[in-house]
């Protein structure tokens, strides 16, 4: 994308417009918008400023575009919400006057002015003013700048073949993209492999896994490594670098998006909690894997003992209380909730009493929490069939002792029986272990992947951007994520499969061009800029002309940060869109005295 | 591996001992014999202690109960007064959003707790087996009337009616052994009644600290909880809390409160004639019926008012309370209807002086029936005669400010 050659682009004839919006009174109600517009065209460099009810709206838009293609502004600035709400609409307002959309400053006077301090008056409008002169002195230096266009490589590849990863797979290849799934286990499928039948719509597990993996096998655009690991990462969107390990082989491919499937480990309990380590308690995985495999009957066996009644307790590994539990290595607690344990285990208590009618069932819970769609039904039905609910205080986990006579007794402090304490023997105890991430440290640190506080990795915004993280060009499918079930994790690699294909729709990716940017006569060499960086091969020292060393930017790895900015003693590098002449000028803009809002009279 | 005393592992939490309350598993199939069908359909929401107008002031039921019988806490159910402080208006029942039936489980605990009452264990019998509850009744029935035919009836005068001899059916038995025998059986009603009366206040007084806790009140309280007592007997007041009392509800004369107050002072209006007839005929040898007689016309008349109201909101089950008629229910309606109207036609045959097999076949049914009611009275659900107020006196006496 050439640059339009445009002579109103010019710095040195700036001819700014300054709009300011009321938003529907949520601004003019506290701030004097009219007086803004008055005063602000005393600066040097406006030459209009006009007041809109509504700046979004279509009118308002239109009047940005107007002055642009009438030749009255050359540089725009819009003073209103926050620019995460319009600073997008209004700079493609800008471009649709036919000016560069870089050459736009967005100032927030609703969320930083008028809800903030909308009892204070003329303050307030004072206020606002000299955030508006920031933004007209910061649009005075803008230049004109355009996306980076980076050349990619249309290929994604698919870290675990369990659900999440063999849908994400299929989900990119069907939109025509070249697929590489590598699973570290023999055989895809992942964890699935081990459940019996699933929630919400009770079908087999490994049924699912069956018919994913016809589909994936059949596939032709798809590489499916099992047995191997990715063993080295590296690189940016459209241009990663990976290694992968096959046993003794190895292979490097070109890759343009990265999908995480990673999946989960369950909570292994330390010996003691709960009694773990006891003959009859026992993790939800292990048993739902054993009953899958028994044959039904009146009542349930464990280790060739009659069970006659089962205690499944909720929360092992999960929503820890501070000082209840051990610890996890790094010192931290799992505080989180798993999400699915509670669903679980009350399928599975379900399972029981259909299966085996004389087994009496007894639930030992914080709170229940069935969230998603059928899964009230459960709690339902386990209710319908006589299973015996008990609810313990966080701070307050049940006790487990072994019983001189057989079996276990649950002592527990029961909040459904007013914190009275309430001993239950049962024969069993099923541990309803959470989730935790799995073992993906080598990759977390080669991608630099953000890692939320709970260990797993974590997207850029839970609503907005949900299977999105930091890193361009890296996306999350299924439990790696966060504990989810296997219809959201499917869901999560539908979304990532088709992030990845709108990344990789062509053969070439354009990125913000708020990247670093080096003056080479300025530079000396020092290297501070590339001690500094934290993204490595971002900045690089680079041989120059006459045989100087010069800092050189990548702009597909470089995130625009500024930490070497800070610390070049030359001023030779810069952030676009972000200089350091625009930083100044800005500051300028907001501490001039000069510029005052006349006093409201009376 | 052998865990001895875990805990959760890391830190044994405070609070926990050994006193902590076992679960009963098996209690719960018994309760749903009692009649407790609904227990394991709570999900402990506590809408039904809401609306509940008589949970008040330090007490917490239905739910609490719902609890204790959901997990078979025997104990705790048989020392509970809560069942008796419980008028079944139903609200409760009409409010559960899982149709478990709090109202219906409140009536089983009572049953249950007259059970626990009785030390002979016949009532538990009764309320659990059906069969044995109509099996039961007629083999007294049979023994019953077996004493009574062998009664050597001579010619003899009763409320100024000569009878000829008559039903000597077995005249073998000698008189005295007849009546050393029911002075026997009077003695045993006496006993049942008395230690149930006592087993009650023993359980009661359990979860306050037993029958010592009674030292800790000052004098005064327990007449102040006795005038409390005998005004809520008169008026029953706190049944006027119940919903059946409100706007919409049926006219008064329907309501559940009159018609219980029809049955209740028909009893002691009869009481009351009876009473009268035993001192001037029996002890003065008077033969003076001015006063009983009407007393218990105008008794007998009432009464049958309201068991007949009950009988047909039963058969109409058109309130909550009424939706679910145990034999038990029956029982004691088919009793007392019998023993009504048996009573009114023994008048008929005493004034006109009819005779014959009739007249002698209702006397016999009468005299049994009548015989049977008061030797089971701890045992039926009359019993609450004694212990609703047992427990409304300890009640008031455990909370001295409340003022329903």
């Amino acid at each position: 994308m050439e640059p339009t050659p445009n002579p109103l682009e010019s710095p040195d004839q700036p001819k700014i417009g300054v709009y300011i919006c009321r938003c529907g009174g949520n601004i003019s109600d506290y701030l004097d918008t009219e007086k803004l517009a008055d005063t602000v065209r005393g600066i040097p460099g406006v030459t209009l400023s006009k007041v809109d009810t509504f700046m979004c709206s279509d009118p308002g838009q239109d009047r940005i575009v107007q002055d642009v293609q009438a030749g009255l502004v050359n540089r725009v600035v819009v003073a209103s919400c926050s620019p995460f709400l319009h600073e997008v609409t209004f700079k493609a307002a800008v471009r649709r006057g036919g000016l560069n959309p870089y050459l736009y400053t967005h100032v927030n006077i609703r969320e930083q002015g008028s809800w903030a301090h909308g009892h204070q008056g003329d303050a307030a409008t004072q206020h606002a003013l000299h955030m508006i002169a920031g933004g007209v002195g910061k649009v005075r230096h803008l230049q004109p700048l355009d996306k980076i266009r980076l050349p990619s490589h249309r290929r994604v590849l698919v870290i675990g073949g369990g659900v999440a990863g063999m849908k994400a797979a299929l989900d990119t290849a069907r939109r025509g993209l070249p697929v590489l799934l590598v699973e570290k286990a023999p055989q895809l499928g992942g964890r699935s492999l081990d459940l019996g039948r699933v929630y919400p719509s009770e079908q087999e597990a490994r049924e699912l896994v069956k018919r994913l993996e016809k589909d994936v096998r059949a596939e032709e655009k798809i590489t499916v490594l099992t047995g191997s690991e990715v063993t080295a990462i590296g690189g940016f969107i459209g241009n990663f670098e990976a290694t992968i390990s096959t046993g003794s082989e190895q292979r490097t491919d070109a890759i343009g998006a990265v999908i995480m499937a990673t999946g989960f480990t369950p909570y292994q309990p330390p010996e003691g909690e709960y009694a773990f380590g006891h003959s009859q308690v026992v993790t939800l995985p292990e048993f739902v894997k054993a009953l899958r495999d028994m044959p039904s009957g009146k009542t349930l066996t464990w280790n060739g003992k009659p069970v006659r009644s089962v205690g499944l307790m909720h929360c092992v590994g999960s929503r820890q209380c501070e000082g209840c539990f051990q610890p996890q290595p790094d010192g931290q607690l799992n505080d989180y909730c798993s999400r699915v344990c509670c669903t679980s285990l009350l399928r599975n208590a379900v399972e029981l009493r259909s299966r085996f009618p004389e087994t009496q069932i007894y639930d030992f819970h914080q709170d229940i929490r069935t969230y998603g769609r059928g899964q009230e039904d459960y709690y339902t039905c386990a209710s319908d069939q006589g299973v015996t609910f008990f609810r313990w205080k966080g701070e307050e986990p049940p006790v487990v002792t072994a019983r001189d006579k057989g079996g276990l007794a649950i002592t527990v402090k029961d909040q459904l029986t007013f914190g009275e304490e309430i001993e239950v023997p049962v024969d069993l105890l099923v541990l309803g272990v959470g989730m935790m991430p799995g073992p993906i440290a080598d990759l977390v640190d080669q991608l630099k992947l953000p890692v939320g506080a709970d260990r797993f990795l974590q997207e850029v915004h839970p609503k907005l951007r949900p299977v999105e993280v930091a890193v361009a060009g890296v996306l999350l499918a299924g439990t790696a994520q966060g504990p989810m079930s296997i219809e959201e994790s499917l869901e999560g690699a539908s979304a990532a499969a088709a992030k990845a294909s709108i990344l990789l729709a062509h053969d070439y990716t354009d990125l913000e061009p708020f990247v670093a940017l080096v003056t080479p006569d300025l530079c000396v060499g020092c290297n501070a800029c590339v001690e500094e960086c934290q993204y490595a091969g971002a900045v690089t020292m680079e041989a120059g002309p006459e045989g100087k060393s010069v800092a050189t930017v990548n702009p597909g790895l470089c995130k625009g940060c500024g930490a070497c900015v800070a610390v070049c003693p030359t001023r030779a590098i810069d952030v676009q869109g972000w200089t350091l002449d625009q930083f100044d000028a800005m500051i300028d803009g907001m501490t001039d005295e000069a510029l005052r809002v006349p006093a409201t009279q009376g | 591996m052998v865990i001895t005393r875990v805990t959760n592992g890391y830190r044994k939490p405070e609070g926990i001992d050994e006193m902590a309350t076992a679960l009963q598993p098996e209690l719960k199939q018994d309760l749903v014999r009692y009649g407790a069908r609904g227990v394991d359909l709570c999900f402990n929401c506590g809408n039904c202690t809401a609306v509940c107008p008589l949970s008040l002031d330090g007490t917490s039921f239905p739910r609490k109960l719902v609890r204790y019988a959901q997990l078979g806490l025997g104990e705790k159910l048989a020392t509970a007064p809560e069942p008796w402080l419980c008028y079944y208006c139903g609200e409760c029942s009409a409010t559960c959003p899982r149709e478990a039936t709090p109202g219906e489980t409140m009536a089983a605990l009572r049953r249950y707790a007259i059970a626990q009452y009785d030390p002979s264990g016949i009532a538990s019998l009764l309320y659990r087996f059906p069969w044995f509850l109509v099996a039961f009744t007629l083999l007294l029935g049979v023994v019953l009337g077996f004493f009574h035919l062998s009664i050597q009836v001579a010619k003899h005068t009763v409320d100024g009616v000569t009878f000829p001899a008559h039903w000597a059916a077995f005249n073998w038995i000698p008189y005295e052994t007849i009546h050393m025998l029911g002075v026997f059986v009077g003695a045993l009603m006496g006993i049942l009644v008395l230690s149930g009366f006592a087993n009650a206040a023993r359980l009661m007084l359990k979860p306050h600290g037993g029958i010592r806790s009674l030292g800790k009140h000052k004098a005064g309280d327990f007449g102040q909880a006795f005038r409390r007592l005998g005004r809520e007997l008169v008026t029953m007041r706190r049944q006027a809390e119940c919903s059946d009392e409100g706007e919409g509800a049926e006219p008064w004369y329907l309501r559940a409160r009159f018609a219980h107050g029809t049955i209740m002072g028909g009893f002691m209006l009869l009481l009351a004639a009876t009473s009268l007839d035993f001192f001037f005929v029996f002890l003065l040898k008077m033969e003076f019926y001015g006063i009983a007689r009407p007393l218990g016309i105008i008794g007998g008349i009432i009464m049958l008012y309201g068991l007949l109201v009950y009988t047909w909101k039963r058969m109409r089950k058109a309130t909550p309370n009424t939706t679910v008629t145990t034999p038990a229910d029956v029982w004691i309606l088919f009793f007392l209807i019998v023993l009504d109207i048996t009573g009114f036609a023994l008048l008929l045959i005493t004034m006109n002086q009819w005779q014959g097999v009739a007249s002698d076949v209702i006397l016999l049914v009468h005299s049994v029936m009548a015989m049977e009611l008061v030797l089971l009275f701890s045992m039926t659900k009359i019993a609450h005669a004694l212990y609703r107020p047992m427990a409304l006196y300890f009640h008031f006496l455990k909370n001295p400010e409340t003022t329903a």
